[in-house]
């Protein structure tokens, strides 16, 4: 029984289904209407509230994690939005890094309020360099000079005394004390001329025993008063020492007494000029010690003491700013918790306080810091390190192999700076769910999440809208001015990208490569505007850009490398539809599948499993059509069948359930006899009650069938089966359109297996009647007795190999 | 007797503890032509030759205080080590005036003699301070020519 014209009428989708034209605009926007960056993200509301709340909230734990596709611009939304509330918050404290003079090796950080670093910095380097001259200065004041010519004075007449004394002590025994080069010699003298052993030997034994006592008794004496040179040595440093410092004291005091007054609102500063005048005051020496650098070899340069007063200013603002809004793009581990540079000194590495470096998390510090979340998760120790300091409320300056304790060597400890910064962190969906899943912190620390959506529900207003959109798009690129059509044009092609006639794409980037695009073209044709032709060539030429892999696959269909039929019919064998995504770009194309059956045990075997090649999914899809298949002509005998299934030149892997139906097809086919159109292509998935689903991908899948029967020659037989819930997804191209109005081409809308079969075999399948058989000479008749009859061979075959055991 | 076109002669006359420089100074004072001659006698006593012939002497480190025998070797030492540092200051100091300086090493004894008969040519002899001290000066105070001492001890 042939299925009737008024049936496949009935099925076939309406011309005007099969792409919804975007209708003429209302308004668009004039150039002078300004659009708000948040009020240009459609139908983005649950992101935006999210993020507003995250903002607005100051407790620990509400930062965000913005999840969405790539290219919908939500870096932009986020800055935006975060930009909104740093205006109302102010700008943060400035932080510094100063010398810590009793502990170099960790580094003070100093606080000061915005705008005040800059100020601080310049006037503790004004500082040193009025020291510089005001130190050395006083040490030559003629006051100066006197105290201490009376002090070397009072020192050298002390050690003038001592030897005097010990000189008179030795006269009076007649013995000299002589000063040789390097030290000193007793001699007896006489009439002022030393003995010699000659006259020695002519003394009475009295007189040369009373001389050797005398030297004995003296040389004691010489010995204690050399020993106590160094004592008087030292005291004397130690008056000049005081003098110094004095005289530096006073000075250094009148230097200070200006910054102090500047900065007496802030005792942690006025702490550290504490600090600093005592440290002049000890480093006297270094200030009056102004003859430039020493030699090469010498471990530290004397003008390197003045760099201990230098103020390293690491996070600045302006007083009137904002809070800080900051986009690290880079956030290797030194780029966002900062880092403590070296310098290569007599082949040795060195550093001091004045060469941290604040990272983002600094920067951002009072602020808002946006991350890329793949960006954070594939930089080493990034995420750990982020959440250490999220945790700690704190940033400790330090590099990761300290962290992990990896290296001995004596470094630099900074004073962790207190952290109050909001992070969000732009990311994919997946990103965010693993996250969620598998990091028991992360949940803590991210308590919101900004989910944009991909699209945009098709309604009159937000068409409208999205007119606007483009327009403020083309605006902040200077573009030309696009006419309506044009903007119709792209309003459609966004619901195409969408994948949805009721739906449009909020997709970006996508947006703006259009329109810069099709920008392109119009000037290239020197136009003044953008009309809908430009829309086209932008679309087309994107297309030949990215479809050589489709123009391959075509080419071996059209040389028949790949065997697809687009005329006559075949039993078992049905033209299913395949889509390929390249990521930018994806297709359709048709695929041979084919399905054998013999009696069995009532297996349907899935080829593309068997070798791996097939999905999880692809495996349900099987195994769904096989039990509809069990349930629906032979619920009372056991199915005693074996079929298998197969996508024929499919050498990569299959996915997906959208070819339940043309596989259930095709082995009701092979089962029925029943031979199938080879010019009809199928797609869509099958429930185990013969329902007809929705799949993905319908557009690609129908124009990439299209494509290969226009090339081969459309002659009104050609067409597509596809599910009926997926014909608010139709957004086909205009010349699929033209082809389906000319009756060259059809599209059938399907609900049930019924329905596909009838349009595939261009038979009625035929409904069981009130005794529950199909009318004879239907394929569901057909297919049913072919499986009675396969159960009844089985049971022979049973029972006959039962009979022959028996014998043996 | 020299004639007044032959250029002056001076003779410094210094020890061993002498300031060169001061009397190098006061010797400049009575220069007057680039062919003027300056001779420099170093006046040694032979206090550190007879100290060191004693068994007793003991030479004691300023810095330490610790203590050697004080030999003739050292006496020696120090004697050679004085001259040859004088030596030196004229070297640098002949170079730097584009002079001739004569330079002796005279034993305090016989160096009254060697004077004496110098000083009849000698337009100045300047000594240092410290020589009113030595025996030698008894004999320096009588020479006929214009005598200049300086006080150069350091």
């Amino acid at each position: 029984m042939t299925v009737t014209t008024d049936q496949i009428r009935s099925l076939t989708v309406p011309v005007e289904s099969l792409r919804r034209a975007c209708p003429p605009l209302a308004a668009r926007a004039s150039p002078a209407d300004t659009l708000p960056t948040a009020a240009s993200f459609l139908s983005q509301e649950r992101a935006i509230e999210a993020l507003r709340f995250a903002f607005q909230v100051d407790r620990d734990g509400y930062n965000v994690f913005v999840l969405g596709p790539v290219g919908s611009h939500r870096h932009v939304l986020a800055q935006e939005l975060a930009g909104e509330r740093a205006r109302q918050r102010g700008a943060p404290p400035d932080w510094c890094y100063v010398n810590n003079f009793t502990n170099p090796e960790k580094p003070q950080a100093l606080q000061l309020p915005a705008g005040r670093g800059t100020g601080f910095r310049d006037d503790m380097q004004k500082l040193v360099e009025e020291a510089r001259f005001a130190i050395p200065a006083a040490f030559e004041e003629e006051d100066y000079r006197n105290q201490l010519k009376a002090l070397e004075q009072e020192s050298q007449q002390e050690v003038k005394a001592q030897w005097e004394s010990l000189k008179k002590l030795a006269a009076a025994d007649g013995i000299a004390v002589l000063q040789t080069p390097s030290g000193y010699v007793l001699a007896p003298v006489r009439d002022d001329k030393v003995i010699d052993d000659e006259e020695f030997d002519q003394l009475p034994g009295k007189e040369r025993k009373r001389i050797q006592a005398a030297i004995k008794k003296l040389s004691d004496e010489l010995q204690s008063r050399i020993e106590h040179m160094p004592a008087l040595r030292k005291k004397h440093h130690e008056r000049l020492r005081e003098l110094n410092q004095e005289v530096t004291a006073h000075t250094v005091k009148v230097l200070l007494e200006d910054l102090k007054g500047k900065y007496k609102d802030l005792p942690e500063i006025l702490a550290y000029l504490d600090n600093v005048q005592r440290n002049m005051i000890e480093n006297a020496k270094a200030f009056r010690d102004t003859d430039g650098p020493g030699l090469p070899f010498l471990a530290q340069d004397p003008s390197s003491v003045f760099e201990a007063y230098e103020v390293n200013l690491i996070v600045s603002h302006e007083a009137e700013a904002s809070a800080p809004v900051v986009y690290e793009a880079n956030p290797g581990y030194t780029n966002l918790i900062g880092k403590v540079e070296h310098r290569a000194e007599m082949g040795a590495l060195v550093t001091d306080y004045r060469m941290i470096r604040a990272g983002a998390l600094l920067q951002a510090n009072g602020g808002y810091l946006l991350l890329d979340a793949h960006r954070v998760l594939t930089r080493p120790f990034v995420w750990e390190a982020l959440k250490q300091c999220l945790f700690a409320k704190r940033v400790q300056i330090e590099s990761p192999a300290e962290t992990l304790g990896f290296v001995s060597t004596t470094s630099l400890k900074p004073e962790p700076v207190p952290l109050d910064v909001k992070i969000v962190i732009v990311g994919e969906r997946w990103l965010y769910y693993l996250l969620s899943l598998y990091d028991k912190e992360f949940n803590g620390l991210f308590k919101i999440a900004a989910d944009f959506d991909d699209d945009v529900e098709r309604s009159e207003d937000n068409v409208e809208a999205y007119a606007r959109l483009i327009d403020h798009r083309i605006r902040s690129h200077t573009l030309l001015p696009f006419s309506d059509s044009a903007v119709q044009r792209i309003v459609e092609e966004r619901a195409r990208h969408a994948g949805d006639s009721e739906r449009l794409s909020t997709h970006i980037q996508s947006l703006d490569d259009l329109l810069v695009q099709a920008d392109h073209w119009a000037r290239q044709r020197q136009a003044g505007r953008v009309d809908v032709d430009d829309v086209t060539a932008a679309l087309e030429g994107s297309e030949r850009r990215y479809n050589r892999v489709q123009q391959r696959i075509v080419d071996a269909i059209q040389r028949d490398t790949l065997l697809i039929d687009t005329s006559g019919s075949c039993v078992g064998q049905v033209n299913g539809l395949s889509v390929i995504d390249l990521g930018n770009y994806r297709f359709g194309h048709p695929v041979r599948i084919t399905a054998t059956t013999r009696v069995g045990t009532g297996d349907v075997v899935d080829i593309e499993r068997e070798v791996e090649l097939g999905g999880a999914i692809h495996s349900k899809g099987v195994m769904i059509l096989s039990s509809a298949l069990s349930s629906r002509y032979a619920p009372e005998v056991p199915l005693s069948l074996h079929g298998s299934i197969v996508f024929e030149q499919s050498y990569g892997g299959v996915d997906g359930d959208s070819a339940s139906v043309a596989e259930l097809c095709a082995l009701l086919s092979s089962i029925s006899e029943v031979p199938i159109r080879q010019s009809i292509a199928c797609t869509g998935s099958i429930n185990q009650l013969g329902r007809v689903q929705a799949v993905g991908g319908v557009n690609e899948k129908i124009e990439g069938f299209f494509e290969i029967c226009r090339q081969r020659g459309l002659d009104g037989s050609h067409g597509v089966v596809m599910p009926y819930d997926n014909v608010k997804h139709l957004m086909l191209r205009e010349e699929i359109v033209d082809a389906v109005q000319a009756k060259r081409f059809s599209i059938y809308a399907v609900r049930h297996l019924d329905e596909a079969l009838a349009i595939l075999t261009g038979e009625e399948p035929g409904q069981r009647d009130a005794q529950g058989q199909f009318p004879p000479d239907t394929v569901n008749r057909n297919v049913e007795e072919r499986l009675i009859r396969y159960a009844a061979k089985r049971r022979e075959f049973a029972e006959s190999a039962g009979s022959h055991e028996k014998a043996e | 007797m020299k004639k007044r076109n032959e250029g002056r002669r001076i003779i410094l006359a210094v020890t061993e503890t002498s300031s060169l420089p001061a009397l190098w100074r006061a010797a400049k004072e009575h220069l007057e032509h680039p062919h003027d001659e300056v001779m420099t006698f170093l006046l040694l006593d032979d206090r550190w030759r007879r100290a060191a012939s004693l068994p007793f002497t003991r030479e004691f480190s300023r810095i330490s205080g610790s203590h050697k025998n004080f030999t003739p070797w050292r006496a020696a030492q120090i004697d050679e080590a004085a001259a040859a540092s004088l030596a030196r200051q004229l070297q640098a100091l002949a170079a730097e005036t584009q002079r001739q300086i004569a330079f002796e090493v005279l034993s305090e004894h016989n160096a009254a003699d060697i004077l004496g008969q110098l000083s009849v040519t000698a337009d100045v002899l300047i000594v240092s301070s410290e020589l009113k001290r030595r025996p030698v000066y008894a004999k320096l105070i009588e020479l006929r020519c214009q005598l200049l001492f300086v006080d150069s001890e350091e």
